[in-house]
């Protein structure tokens, strides 16, 4: 297309990057979040104390309330709390539906010592939030997974782009110029890019693998056909669910989950239990499906079979059923990460934060290459070149603003008020839409040094918002030691200083830029210099120390 | 380069050339991507899920490559011919194989 | 999982110390004679290696390799920026570290 494969690749990279990039920033930000979804979660429900009961009495709790409320179910689904991803004991079940199509489902957590249905505030909780990363706010899920399908594509090829128009990629690993202009900017790119660039990688290629059977749906018709008999064909053979007998329609009583789980645990360890998925409960040829915890990236666990009827264990399933599915669930895993510790768990979210700021140096690169000639022209910029710099402002500040308005609002909507789950959500787009707005009516640089000082109080002011608002300040939470609320303060505060840290900078660096604006007035009508946050002051003593 | 310096006939061209080639990569490399993903499931020598894991797990890949293949070729011909040529053979070969009773 | 990262970090900073540029950027009056570089390089890559393999020995395979290439990712980063801003100080840093992860 363009005179060399370098110059084609390159112009792919850029256009395509900047065709989706705001949507990619969306995904990546909300999606990085989503590593810590269960802190957030605990935050968002300051009522509810941590769960501390043992997997016996979670399992008699959830057997009497599935007693209750779920007879005749076609599947009771039970997962004990414990770890990370379980904080609490959750229920499910689904109860059989008329004529071909599924009946109603239920999920529902409970206070696995007291049996009563967990409370606390309504809340959309870091679930919500993260949910966001792939299925978008405000449409049909399915519309949500296509959009984030189309731009994740866009990604992949901006990624593989990326590495070949990158000259010097091993050359250049450890470069990064400071108070350079433009130069910074791409360096810092680059640097985003190649040093995470496993995991940049890795979490496009598996977020595309997670939809693979609706975006590639074709490929399975091709082998399978169309319809709904192929369909559920498919599924058996995917899913490995064709040796499940169907209920035989007679009544039995169920055997003692709490032996099943005893054998289970003597198979893998004391608290090794991850879920217990129950098929056909009270029929006679119920199933008891246990399922051990992630260790791996590898997604899918080893699971042990029992009769519910008689409570005899039946077969032993292995993890790894074939190479190639053994590889699709290792990518699923490592794209969820929820076999991750608390170490791991925090280098997952500082990628993800390296890619999200990727793709926002990616996108100010496109405006920063455009300005000076922008700048000159008669009749001012484009209006094409306006709105990528005002979306830019809009969406890379203003989005982590909206997302604190999220927080925000989860504290200071009355707790009792109806709507209260899905008003925390309209305030976070409610927010986004002015800070989106805004950028059209202050200048751009002004409009930069506004919001990354509202960015940072916004942040910066979670932790007292939380001291007021509920009894878990920070110091409680030190002095309990309960790490979770401490922390999500503690990293509230650091992005708060982060942001008023760049605020503070970018004022200094328009300040000095206005002051040779003025001194060279004398023959130019002094338009603002833009220099962007990363281009700083500290060159006179780099050149001393370097040269 | 530089499509400020040229004549206007050149720039309308150019247009076009960039909305047949963005065409091809987006729903040509989806089709590409389609019909050797359901010939790989064929051809591969696994059981049936298997195989069709394996072309699933690679679709996107062959995805990404038609796209970047598109776009790196100076004549819009070659382009356009090489992503459209091979997804029509293969599902050309892929109904041939279907009416013979070869495929699933 | 901290000395972990410090091996991350050093054997990064040995590769960077290969390559003239940022030798120059850490020791500004000295040159690397020519025939060190392999070795140098060879350790770092040796002690990358090393990190791997304590990863592994930590977490076990599959995700020692996922912790061991986050760990590097975040060494990079982090090497990069003291190169720029604090060059000289980017060996007392590799030792702080490991001080650090030692305790």
């Amino acid at each position: 297309m363009k005179s060399g494969f370098r110059q084609s690749m390159s112009w792919l990279h850029t256009w395509g990057g900047l065709t989706v990039g705001w949507v990619l920033y969306f995904v990546f930000l909300t999606g990085t979040l989503g590593y810590f979804d269960a802190e957030i979660d605990a935050w968002m429900k300051p009522e509810l104390p941590p769960e501390t009961a043992n997997i016996q009495q979670s399992l008699s709790t959830a057997e009497k309330r599935l007693h209750e409320k779920a007879q005749g179910a076609e599947r009771w689904f039970i997962s004990p709390p414990g770890d990370r991803n379980n904080p609490y004991l959750r229920v499910f079940w689904q109860m059989p539906g008329a004529d071909g199509k599924p009946g109603p489902r239920v999920n529902e957590l409970l206070n696995a010592t007291t049996g009563e249905t967990l409370s606390g505030r309504a809340t959309g909780g870091g679930q919500t939030l993260y949910r966001m990363h792939y299925a978008l706010h405000y449409m049909p899920p399915n519309i949500g997974y296509w959009i984030v399908g189309i731009c994740s594509m866009f990604m992949l090829v901006a990624i593989i782009t990326g590495i070949v128009i990158h000259k010097k990629i091993f050359k250049d690993i450890f470069t990064f110029r400071s108070a350079k202009g433009q130069r910074s900017w791409l360096d810092m790119h680059n640097l985003l890019s190649v040093s995470a660039l496993p995991f940049h990688l890795m979490i496009t290629y598996s977020g595309l693998l997670f939809f693979v059977l609706t975006y590639m749906s074709l490929i399975v018709a091709g082998t399978y056909g169309f319809g709904d008999d192929a369909k559920n064909n498919f599924t058996n053979d995917f899913f490995s669910e064709a040796d499940k007998p169907a209920a035989s329609g007679n009544k039995a009583n169920m055997a003692e989950l709490s032996a099943m789980v005893a054998i289970a645990e003597s198979h893998w360890g004391a608290g090794q239990v991850r879920y217990l998925d129950i098929d056909y409960p009270g029929d006679s040829n119920a199933r008891v499906t246990i399922g051990r915890q992630l260790d791996s990236p590898l997604r899918s666990a080893p699971e042990l079979v029992f009769d519910g009827a008689t409570g005899e264990l039946l077969t032993e399933k292995s993890a790894i059923t074939s190479q190639p599915r053994a590889v699709y669930d290792t990518f699923l895993g490592l794209h969820e990460g929820l076999f991750a510790n608390i170490g791991l768990r925090w280098l997952y979210f500082f990628s993800g934060l390296l890619g999200t700021a990727m793709i926002a140096t990616g996108m100010l690169l496109w405006s920063l290459k455009r300005r000076p000639a922008q700048l000159q022209k008669a009749g001012g910029p484009d209006f094409g070149y306006r709105l990528v710099e005002s979306l830019n402002l809009g969406t890379i500040v203003g989005l982590p603003i909206a997302i604190a308005a999220y927080f925000w609002a989860n504290r200071l909507l009355p707790v009792d008020f109806a709507g209260r789950a899905q008003w925390e959500m309209h305030c976070l787009f409610i927010v986004w839409l002015f800070t989106l707005l805004y950028p059209l009516m202050r200048s751009i640089n002004r409009g930069w040094v506004d919001m990354l000082w509202l960015a940072a109080a916004a942040f910066g002011l979670l932790p007292l918002l939380n001291a007021l608002t509920t009894e878990r300040n920070l110091f409680n939470s030190i002095s309990r030691q309960d790490w979770v609320f401490a922390g999500t303060d503690l990293t509230f505060l650091t992005i708060g200083i982060a942001f008023a840290f760049a605020a503070w900078r970018l004022r200094e660096n328009n300040k000095t830029a206005e002051m040779s604006a003025s001194a060279a007035s004398t023959q130019k009508s002094s338009r603002e210099i833009y220099i962007p946050p990363a281009a700083t002051t500290y060159s006179s003593k780099q050149h001393t120390e370097t040269h | 380069m530089k499509p400020m310096t040229k004549t206007l006939p050149s720039e309308s061209r150019y247009r076009w050339q960039i909305t047949w080639r963005i065409v091809t990569a987006i729903f040509g490399g989806f089709a590409l991507a389609n019909t050797s993903g359901i010939l790989l499931t064929y051809l591969l020598p696994m059981n049936k899920i298997d195989a069709l894991t394996t072309s699933m797990l690679l679709s996107f890949g062959i995805y990404a490559g038609a796209v970047m293949w598109v776009f790196s070729h100076r004549s819009l011909f070659k382009s356009l011919a090489g992503i459209w040529i091979p997804a029509s053979v293969f599902f050309a070969i892929i109904v041939v194989f279907k009416l013979i009773g070869v495929a699933p | 999982m901290l000395a972990a990262y410090a091996l991350a970090y050093c054997s990064f900073l040995i590769l960077s110390m290969a390559m003239s540029k940022h030798f120059q950027q850490i020791f500004p009056q000295k040159k690397m004679p020519q025939p060190y570089i392999t070795l140098v390089r060879a350790i770092g890559w040796a002690l990358l290696a090393i990190t791997l393999f304590y990863c592994s020995h930590l977490y076990g395979w599959a995700t020692g390799i996922v912790a061991a290439l986050g760990l590097m990712s975040a060494a990079a980063f982090v090497l990069a920026l003291i190169l720029n801003y604090a060059p000289r100080f980017a060996p007392g840093i590799a030792a702080i570290t490991i001080i650090v992860s030692v305790f």
